[in-house]
This record gives structure tokens, C-alpha cells and sequence, in this order.
């Protein structure tokens, strides 16, 4: 009879652990935001384009930006790539995309983009460290830079324009 | 043959080096991390873009001469501690190791008392009167029985 309050202790014990285990455990898009850069001053980017042309993403601070990490064999950033299209087709949008092809030749980034549509900095050269940078996991990935150069919010997954012009109304 | 085995046995068992740039070093480095596109692989056993690129990262900054400690927060920093194949000992993740201890001397614990208990229960057990004289009879009963037969 003796046993039974030390096995209720340590049952206790243990359950009490696993609770507190699963409710403080991340979960959805809460887990993006551990460890990465929403809320801080967005990783500095600098690379060139497949045409060579040098691209500093600290040029377009006052703007807002969607930091794009795509690639061209990646399925869902094929699917994703029409809504970037019209994201920057949208007349007098307030939104700057920038592309981060991720293991991507830049002959094919050229031909993906000459097929598809899309005219927005594509960096292809000089952003090894990026992906790190700002902690990508999956493609399609994006950051939404706020026009004081901070990281706003880190959208994992195909976007759409209406979402993202939705997210910078609400926070302009 | 047994001092072969022995020997290949230790040399295998060897940490790996922390200082220099050496595959077996990137490669302990790597296990250390978890592969955050798959299911339960390590960056140093996958083949997934991003553990490639990870590994890319660990060779680039064991030539620039970083520390394991530098090289392993650098990926814990952008990618929080979850990247850590190693939970760490303190906040919450030290559950992970907090908790097995406690439950282990709990279980020690409980033996101790029970085996305690079996012990003072054994001492408590003596021969009734009744026994005794049962047994004494029954030694006498084959004492007889043995003289009658020689």
C-alpha cells in the first residue's frame, strides 16, 4: 500500500512534464519565428543577377519589399510564381519583389523567367550565406521587409497578391 | 585476434577532432545538426538541398578557423536551438533530461522501500509452537521407522 503514493509521484511527475512539453511546444506558423529574423533588421543581401547586375537589398529601404527564395525546380515555386507576376503587375503597388534563386544555374533562372513572366531583381550569384541568413527551410519561402528595413513577417508556402498587399494595408 | 579487435574497437571510438579542418571533424559537426527537410536524419546523413547547404556552411567556417561551439551556434542562432540535435540543458528542454533522472531515483527509491519492506516482513516470520512440535514429530516418526529397519 505504501508503493502507491510514490508511483502516483512519479507518474505525476512525468505527466506533469509532458504537459508542459506539449503546451510550450511551437507549433505552426508560431515555429517560424523561433530563432529567425521576423522582427529584426532584415539580414543584409547583396548579389548580382544572371545578367551580373549588382543588386544591394539595403537600396530599397522606404519600400516594402517581399524577399522571395524560390527555385525553378522546385514545384510549388512554380506554382507560386504567377501571384509574384501579378503581385508586381498590380498598378502603383507599394510592394518590391526580389527573387534569391536557391541552387539555381542562372541559365535557367533566365529561361524560367523569360517563360513564366516576371520582371523583378532575381539574384543568382553572391547570396551563399542567405538561405542561413534568414533561416530558410522550404521553399517557397518569403520575408516581407517593412520600409524601415525590418522583418515583418515570413510567409512559408506559395503566396498570393491579395494576401501580401492585405498584410502591408493592415500594417501601413 | 582478440587485441585486434580491441584496438580497432578504440581507434573507432575516438572523438573527433575539434580543432582543424578535417572531413571527420565537418562531418561530427554535421551530425550535431538536424536535417530541418527531413523526417529524423541528421545534416550529415542527408542529401537534401538545404543539409548540403549546411554542410557548405560547415566547411566554409572550419576554414576560417571557428570553434565547434562558434560553428554550432551560428546555425542555432538563425535557426533556434530546435536545430540542435542535442536538446539543451537549460529552460524547458531540460526536462529532456531532468525528467528521466527523477524517474529513475523514484524507481530506485520504490525498490529500496519494497526490498526494506520483504526484509522486515521475513524477520517477522517465526515457527508456531504447533510447527514445531509437528516437525519434531516427524523426525522422531523416521528416527523409528529407520531402527526398525536395521
Amino acid at each position: 500500500m505504501r508503493r502507491a503514493p510514490w508511483i502516483a509521484g512519479i507518474v505525476g511527475v512525468a505527466v506533469l512534464a509532458l504537459v508542459v512539453l506539449f503546451a510550450t511546444a511551437p507549433t505552426g506558423r508560431e515555429a517560424d519565428t523561433s530563432g529567425s529574423v521576423v522582427g529584426r533588421l532584415a539580414p543584409a543581401l547583396e548579389g548580382t543577377t544572371a545578367a551580373g547586375a549588382p543588386v544591394d537589398l539595403d537600396k530599397y529601404r522606404g519600400k516594402w519589399v517581399l524577399l522571395n527564395f524560390f527555385a525553378t525546380w522546385c514545384p510549388p515555386c512554380v506554382a507560386e510564381h504567377p501571384e509574384l507576376v501579378k503581385l508586381s503587375q498590380v498598378p502603383g503597388t507599394p510592394v518590391q519583389v526580389v527573387s534569391v534563386a536557391f541552387d539555381d544555374p542562372a541559365d535557367k533562372v533566365t529561361t524560367f523567367f523569360a517563360e513564366q513572366g516576371g520582371d523583378w531583381p532575381v539574384l543568382v550569384d553572391g547570396t551563399e550565406t542567405s538561405t542561413l541568413d534568414y533561416a530558410v527551410v522550404k521553399l517557397p519561402e518569403s520575408y516581407l521587409i517593412n520600409p524601415e528595413g525590418k522583418v515583418s513577417q515570413k510567409l512559408v508556402g506559395g503566396i498570393t497578391a491579395g494576401e501580401v498587399l492585405e498584410i502591408v494595408g493592415a500594417e501601413q | 585476434m582478440l587485441v585486434v579487435v580491441v584496438v580497432v574497437l578504440v581507434l573507432a571510438a575516438r572523438p573527433a577532432p575539434t580543432k582543424g579542418v578535417s572531413d571527420q571533424r565537418a562531418f561530427a559537426l554535421a551530425t550535431q545538426l538536424k536535417c530541418l527537410q527531413c523526417v529524423g536524419e541528421s545534416v550529415g546523413a542527408s542529401q537534401a538541398p538545404l543539409a548540403v547547404k549546411f554542410r557548405q556552411e560547415i566547411d566554409r567556417q572550419l576554414r576560417q578557423g571557428r570553434t565547434d561551439d562558434e560553428i554550432l551556434n551560428y546555425f542555432a542562432q538563425r535557426y533556434g536551438r530546435q536545430v540542435l540535435e542535442t536538446p539543451p540543458s537549460t529552460g524547458v528542454g531540460a526536462l529532456v533530461w531532468v525528467v528521466p533522472v527523477v524517474a529513475a531515483a523514484g524507481a530506485v527509491l520504490v525498490l529500496a522501500a519494497t526490498f526494506r519492506r520483504w526484509r522486515r516482513e521475513q524477520q517477522g516470520v517465526a515457527p508456531s509452537e504447533e510447527d514445531e512440535a509437528l516437525v519434531a514429530r516427524a523426525l522422531a516418526d523416521r528416527r523409528d521407522g529407520d531402527g526398525a529397519a536395521s
